[in-house]
């Protein structure tokens, strides 16, 4: 319970005032000469039980009166659980707010769970009063401050958005804003659906985000306005692929996924409303289970486009935010390799490698140059650079590096004179071969199979690196990335960090006696074809984007599992000149990234044309299940941690005042004590002494004896003289 | 209260208001000389009781001539006695006796009435003996008929010091054996003792064929305790003092107080008192006056 006029319940010792009454009263009592004791004693010695409890009551309902009294006047607040602890106004109020697509779940009346949040805060808050009001959205996680709480509510950061959620990160940002800020007492609202996609118990920021608020100096309480409940029959649509084929027509290769929570009727039908640039097909997906996925639906395009746009709906449901997906499609750029080599016969395989297409249907185009015809390099559409020869010199680097800064992406392997013994000079981007190792067989230590060009396929297999034999490699200076490395510590293979596209040495050449690269070409196939594919992904006409993420993370099923999570620093900036294409209105240019859409970068300066890029929420935005009510108290843990669950739609408010209710105890103690105080019906004087004529004796004088006759039972009474 | 050393408790004028009225006995008397009272032996009255057989060695003055001349034998007229009274006044000077809230205290009521009473009697020629009493009989002053004895009277009650416990039943006890056969016994006390108590002195009293009467003293604050401060109450008879808060206590003070009433009126029906409960409030003319003119109506047979 906390109150609104905390300062009043320092009167609370006022509560003692009866009982100190009572004391004074005792202590000032009169000393009486009195004769008849013995009525006295005998009044004592009889049974009092009750007129002790009487006063005793009295003196509790009197206390209770005053107590009643300096809580209604503190204005005590009390939530649904009467959970919130004490405090008085926070210095600084921050709301975490969880904008995912979940939270966008409707409940009674169509009110979503965080419309319902927003209200439901905005109203415990206008209650509570706060003298700074910090917002922290899921979307952007960066602290806005406001000056009052109606302008954080009605803040344009507080609608629903398609990025996921970030618990943690969010939780990060408010103690890194406590930290620089360092405000007084404070009190953290957070109001989320509790999902276990945003909330990531197993991540290891939980421990690091408690030991933070655990060491600050100031009092940080945290209130969780949770909305747990799943809506009983939820339906939900993502786009896994779409690309364009000229096979049997102009189409459009759609793959989607269609889920739903829930029990789901067999054969029950679940149409699909398809729209590309303006048309629009119906399909009726047959609900098997709960998941069913549709590929390589043929939609048929009109004439000769080539590229563009689509969304795909359901039906509106409980959910609206994830009804809709979003895709766009092209043709696949060339697959262009351009293969700079001092020795072809060295840099066959890996010329092989890269000439072969992994669907066997694209046509691969690899063109070998010798360093000395360089002067007829053309970068721009290509996919990839192989450079096995000496590194680009001046005249020839700044191209190289353009072209990295687009998106490129360049594999080096060490040129012929140096595995022929002969020193090599020059560098690129601050690497440089050092000398070459001919008689040391080394194999592979260890490499990077999570990320990168070694990564496991998308099954889970990992690349048979380790069955590679490396007879000679070369040995690399400058600053680097190891992404496998060989027995006595030398790399095999490095990545070189820069802000976009892939710049990778690797050590050892394909030549046969050098290296196994070519014998067991697995390994080189693959981390070819995958710097063949980041290349196209940065050349190409699409892009697909998960909402929120700042741009690397392919939606593309294939392009997940394959992604190298190159770099491209300058997205942020090419996101900041989008407009949206296709998408829900009246989002701010500021939240183009965090809505499901489509949308196109202007580039005024160059005019190209920039890709078409669709924005979807995350694949663990569907997933369902929430937080147990352990796993969170274990993330709280050691936290000064309130929750009330609520549910969409909710009228009442969670905190409110009832200084009503204690202002009815004190009534009604006040009733009782005025009950208990009521005297009892005492024998009148008169009475006792057997002359019912008599009311009192001091005021009459006209009193005689009260006689007894002996032998005639016979009482006279005298009247009034 | 101390009570000073005079005789204000004496009223002449009261007292020639009264002495129209006759002092009573409610039965026959053994007075040693004639006087008011009915006697239960013949005298010299006036008043014709019997005709008995002369038996020799009877006067012959009282032989009726006229029932000889009538029947020829001898009979002896007889007339009923008249006879004075001794009266013991039992004056209680207990500690509790000095309690009053009107002005006035029990005891000093107590004086009143019995100075009053004694010098009424005497006056009409009875034996007025006196008894201060607290937890034993402190002073005694055996039964005199002369009017000197007035001045020893009034002087033991002013003298009278109250202090010490009641023991009045002890008391009773020993004055009904030791004070002559048929006496006009007059208790002026609170009576704080038992009902059964007082049921076994009156009884014993009334065997020794004593007539009782009894003044049942009590102040009006004693009967309403009507305090609204926690007291702490002293005991004017030494006993243990008892701190109370009067509003929680008061209800069975009064219990108390009731019973303890009832139960002293159903032994003094009982066992035949004349039994006067008296609020000090109240003039004790008028008390004396009621008490005398009832006791009139109700003279004593012989």
């Amino acid at each position: 319970m906390s109150f609104l006029q905390i300062g009043m319940l320092a009167a609370l010792p006022l509560v003692l005032l009866p009982v100190i009454i009572h004391l004074i009263n005792q202590w000032r009592y009169q000393t009486k000469q009195w004769g008849a004791m013995m009525f006295l004693l005998k009044a004592n010695k009889m049974a009092r039980g009750y007129a002790k409890l009487r006063q005793w009551l009295i003196m509790a309902a009197r206390m209770l009166v005053i107590a009643g009294l300096i809580f209604a006047i503190a204005r005590p607040l009390a939530s649904g659980l009467l959970g919130w602890s004490a405090g008085g106004r926070p210095d600084t109020t921050i709301l975490l707010l969880d904008r995912s697509p979940s939270m966008q779940q409707a409940g009674r009346g169509g009110q979503s769970k965080l419309e319902t949040g927003r209200r439901q805060i905005a109203d415990a808050l206008k209650t509570l009063g706060s003298t700074h009001w910090v917002l922290i959205d899921s979307a952007t996680m960066q602290p806005q401050s406001f000056e009052s709480l109606e302008a954080m509510i009605d803040a344009p950061s507080t609608d629903g958005t398609s990025a996921a959620a970030d618990i943690p990160g969010m939780l990060q940002a408010t103690v890194d804003y406590l930290n620089n800020n360092q405000p007084g007492a404070s009190e953290v609202w957070l109001c989320s659906d509790l999902r276990s996609a945003d909330w990531q118990p197993d991540s290891g920021r939980w421990k690091a985000v408690r030991e933070a608020f655990a060491k600050m100096p100031q009092t940080v309480r945290f209130h969780l306005v949770a909305y747990p409940e799943s809506a009983d029959s939820d339906a939900s649509i993502r786009v896994l692929g779409a690309r364009r084929t000229q096979a049997e027509g102009n189409a459009v290769l759609l793959s989607m996924q269609v889920s739903q929570s829930g029990t789901v009727a067999s054969g029950g039908m679940m149409p699909v409303r398809i729209e590309i640039d303006g048309a629009t097909t119906e399909l009726n997906v047959e609900m098997t289970g709960n998941q069913v996925t549709v590929r390589d639906y043929r939609v048929p395009l009109a004439g000769s486009v080539d590229r563009g746009w689509g969304k795909v709906s359901i039906p509106a449901d409980s959910n609206a935010a994830d009804n809709e997906a979003y895709f766009v499609f092209a043709d696949p750029p060339a697959r262009r390799v351009v293969l700079v080599t001092d020795d072809r016969e060295a840099s066959a395989a890996i010329e092989i490698a890269a000439a072969i297409s992994p669907d066997g249907k694209s046509e691969s185009t690899v063109e070998v140059m010798a360093p000395e015809t360089l002067d007829s390099l053309v970068l721009d559409d290509a996919a990839v650079l192989i450079w096995q020869a000496a590194l680009p010199d001046d005249e020839i680097s700044p191209a190289v590096k353009r072209y990295v800064d687009g998106g490129g992406q360049v594999l080096f392997f060490p040129p012929s004179s140096l595995s022929g013994g002969l020193d090599v000079e020059g560098e690129f981007l601050g690497v440089s071969w050092q000398s070459w190792v001919g008689d040391e067989k080394a194999l592979v230590e260890n490499w990077r199979g999570d990320q990168d060009l070694l990564a496991a396929t998308g099954s889970g297999v990992g690349l048979p690196v380790g069955q590679l034999e490396i007879n000679e490699h070369a040995k690399l200076g400058g600053e680097f990335t190891q992404l496998a490395t060989l027995s006595g510590g030398d790399p095999l293979l490095v990545r070189v960090p820069t802000a976009r596209g892939g710049v990778y040495f690797c050590t050892a050449t394909a030549a046969s006696g050098q290296s196994t690269l070519a014998s067991n070409g697995i390994v080189l196939y693959v981390a070819v074809q995958r710097a063949i594919r980041q290349g196209l992904d940065a050349i190409g006409q699409t892009g697909n984007r998960v909402a929120g993420s700042t741009g690397e993370d392919a939606v593309d099923e294939d392009a997940s599992s394959e992604s190298s999570g190159a770099g491209q620093g300058s997205a942020a900036e090419e996101m900041a000149q989008w407009r949206q294409i296709a998408g829900p209105t009246g989002v701010l240019s500021s939240e183009y990234t965090y809505q499901a859409g489509v949308y196109q970068a202007t580039n005024e300066t160059t005019e190209k044309e920039q890709p078409l890029v669709a924005v979807n929420r995350s694949v663990p935005e569907d997933q369902r299940d929430t937080l147990t009510d352990s796993q969170l108290s274990n993330l709280f843990a050691g936290l000064d941690y309130s929750r009330v669950d609520d549910s969409a739609g909710g009228l009442e408010g969670i905190v409110q005042e009832i200084w009503r209710f204690f202002l009815i105890l004190m009534i009604a103690a006040m009733l009782l004590e005025a009950l208990l105080c009521i005297p009892r019906r005492r024998a009148s004087a008169a009475a006792i002494v057997g002359r019912p004529d008599v009311s009192g004796f001091k005021k009459s004088d006209s009193r005689s004896a009260d006689r007894t006759t002996a032998g005639s039972d016979r009482t006279k009474e005298t009247s009034a003289a | 209260m101390s009570e000073p050393n005079t005789r204000s408790f004496f009223d002449p004028q009261v007292v020639a208001r009264l002495s129209a009225l006759p002092l009573t006995a409610r039965r026959p008397m053994l007075g040693s000389v004639s006087g008011k009272h009915a006697s239960p032996h013949r005298g010299a009255s006036v008043e014709f009781a019997e005709y008995r057989k002369y038996v020799p060695g009877d006067d012959l003055r009282r032989l009726d001539w006229r029932a000889y001349g009538r029947c020829d034998r001898f009979y002896v007229k007889e007339f009923e006695a008249d006879t004075n009274l001794r009266m013991v006044l039992v004056v209680d000077t207990s500690g509790s006796m000095d309690f009053g809230s009107v002005g006035t205290t029990k005891l000093n009521y107590a004086r009143s009435v019995a100075a009053t009473l004694s010098y009424l009697a005497i006056q009409q020629g009875d034996a007025v003996g006196l008894a201060c009493v607290a937890d034993g009989i402190h002073q005694e002053i055996p039964p005199r008929r002369s009017a000197s004895h007035v001045k020893t009277l009034m002087d033991t009650l002013s003298g009278a010091v109250p202090q010490g416990e009641t023991g009045l039943e002890t008391v009773l006890h020993e004055l009904a054996e030791t004070v002559r056969q048929r006496a006009l016994i007059i208790v002026l006390s609170d009576m704080f003792i038992e009902p059964d108590a007082m049921r076994d002195c009156f009884e014993h009293l009334r065997f020794r064929k004593h007539d009782v009467s009894v003044f049942h003293l009590l102040d009006p604050e004693e009967i309403g305790f009507d305090f609204h401060r926690p007291t702490r109450f002293l005991d004017m008879e030494g006993g243990t003092a008892i701190f109370a808060e009067p509003t929680e206590i008061a209800d069975r003070y009064h219990d108390a107080l009731s019973e303890y009433l009832t139960a002293v009126k159903k032994v003094s029906l009982e066992t035949a008192v004349d039994y006067r409960r008296v609020i000090i409030d109240q003039p004790y003319e008028k008390v004396l006056t009621d008490f005398l003119v009832d006791r009139a109506f109700h003279r004593g047979k012989r």
